[in-house]
């Protein structure tokens, strides 16, 4: 019994711990985001703003999924497995809101956050910027896995990680006929939703890709980079083969701009199209267990 | 159309990075056929055993020999060497036969598939012929090749004297011979015997297919767990 009360009043010191972690990144967050100074430290008033709490709230989320990462090893000691996690959780937050500031930067680099989320109350930027939030906590959390413990391989697999995330939103106005900057300043929740599915679904892949054992990193690099140029095939047949079996009307605007409804049902179509065919390629990419079926590898 | 150069692209690069890096391609040598043996093995005496036989592959198959080197001073090597199709289904009935061979003395080879162990038999060097109860004599290593038989995949089979002497004259006409009494070869009584329990399982073979789909209606059975 007395192992049992000692067992969950450690749980409930690491409880307070990562609490403490989160009042950091309340700091921490500020010094990378001055503009979001007041509304971090002024109490939140959620009923008033919607899409700032939805912006403010996928931080939160953000590291939540983070720290979901981290683990507790007590087989050398409490203080030791408390450095363990203040250190890497530093590190890890560091990251995470650089990378949240890297992508908004190249995102969202005409739109200012000010006249976005607290003048114009802006729902589709705010959806971009949860995804944006939600995508790199996943890739962050993913190479935190990956490198085991080590700072230096969390380092360099988040810089990877960023350069996929970087190219695949590059990528993005070559898979998507909706004009994504366009849309976003009218505060079309379409465009937030396509560009939602086709982060998250490529967030995925990167994920599928990055998860793999780390022992040599000449080997690590060439089957992370196999792995995604085989996402970058199987990708668009899904993509393809879904448009040809369910007959979508694909034509968005060849005569006129459509409605603001319009755009938010071709909205909805792209987002889940891209999200669905990055899930069906996961299936292809790493879910197929070869097995004996080749014995000689 | 420039999509589909694109993707064409894509899969092409893909191609040539898995080639570059696959460890199939790169731990497995290719022989086409027999002519290549000569070169590729080196060392006298040698005999090469193919030890078995496999392919992989769906709609493309990779056609596999497991090949095992009996030199005279070493301990026997495995290898396995990816071949062409023509060579593969050439070796079909070949199996426990020694595909290649080299004396030590004058260093000649050859590639006839003969049952394995030709160049050691008869040599005073590595054994001699004992009087066996049927009255014939056979060939018997010193107990310094004691495992011999077993490298050779001979079992408990020891070669007579007819034996022998029809392999030579076989071997000197450049003929496969698969012993007196079909010993060796795929469907050989001794090669039988020794080799049924191969390496790679056969897929679509060897797979029970009623056992496979117990797993559909298996049960799982609930087990006490402790406190977190």
């Amino acid at each position: 019994m007395n192992e049992l009360f000692d067992k969950l009043i450690l749980r409930i010191i690491f409880t307070i711990v990562v609490c403490g972690m989160l009042f950091f990144y309340k700091y921490a967050h500020m010094m990378i985001h001055p503009s979001s100074r007041k509304q971090i430290f002024r109490e939140f008033h959620p009923t008033k703003n919607p899409a700032d709490t939805l912006h403010f709230f996928a931080r939160l989320i953000g590291i939540g999924i983070l720290f979901s990462e981290f683990r507790f090893d007590l087989s050398d000691g409490f203080f030791l497995a408390l450095l363990d996690f203040t250190l890497q959780g530093f590190f890890a937050a560091g990251l995470y809101l650089l990378s949240v500031y890297t992508l908004e930067s190249i995102v969202l680099y005409n739109f200012e956050y000010k006249d976005e989320i607290v003048k114009k109350r802006n729902m589709a930027y705010a959806l971009v910027g949860f995804t944006n939030s939600v995508a790199l906590a996943t890739v962050l959390k993913t190479c935190l896995s990956t490198g085991d413990e080590s700072l230096v391989m969390l380092f360099f697999l988040w810089l990877f990680a960023m350069v996929l995330l970087g190219f695949a939103y590059k990528a993005y106005s070559v898979f998507s006929k909706m004009p994504f900057t366009r849309l976003l300043m009218q505060q079309n929740i379409g465009a937030a939703l396509s560009y939602s599915g086709y982060i998250l679904g490529w967030t995925m892949l990167i994920n599928g890709a990055i998860e793999q054992s780390l022992t040599d990193i000449k080997w690590y690099s060439v089957q992370v980079l196999l792995r995604l140029l085989l996402s970058l095939i199987i990708f668009p047949i899904f993509r393809k083969g879904i448009m040809i079996i369910f007959r979508v009307d694909k034509n968005y605007g060849v005569d006129k701009e459509p409605s603001p409804e319009g755009s938010l049902g071709y909205g909805i179509y792209e987002g889940s199209l891209f999200f669905t065919s990055a899930y069906l390629t996961t299936v292809i990419t790493e879910h197929i267990h070869f097995g004996t079926f080749y014995p000689v590898s | 159309m420039n999509r589909l150069s694109l993707f064409t692209l894509l899969v092409l690069v893909y191609l040539g990075l898995s080639k570059s890096f696959s460890p199939s391609e790169r731990s497995t040598p290719y022989l086409v056929n027999e002519q290549v043996f000569s070169s590729f093995f080196q060392g006298a005496p040698l005999s090469v055993i193919l030890t078995d036989r496999l392919q992989t592959g769906f709609l493309i198959k990779t056609y596999f020999l497991e090949l095992r080197l009996v030199q005279g001073f070493k301990l026997p090597e495995t290898i396995l060497v990816r071949t062409s199709k023509g060579f593969w289904e050439k070796n079909k009935t070949n199996l426990g036969m020694s595909l290649f061979r080299r004396d030590e003395k004058d260093g000649s080879s050859s590639v006839v598939a003969q049952p394995p162990g030709a160049i050691f038999l008869g040599d005073p060097s590595y054994g001699n012929w004992e009087l066996a109860p049927s009255g014939e004599r056979e060939w018997h290593f010193y107990n310094a090749y004691k495992y011999f038989p077993d490298y050779l995949g001979w079992g408990d089979y020891r070669p007579t004297e007819t034996f022998t002497r029809e392999l030579k004259l076989h071997l000197t006409n450049a003929e496969t011979y698969y012993g007196d009494q079909n010993q060796f070869g795929t469907t050989g009584s001794v090669t039988s015997k020794v080799f049924k329990n191969r390496e790679y399982k056969m897929i679509d073979t060897d797979v029970d297919f009623k056992s496979h789909m117990k797993k559909f209606f298996k049960l799982k059975t609930s087990s006490s767990e402790g406190a977190p």
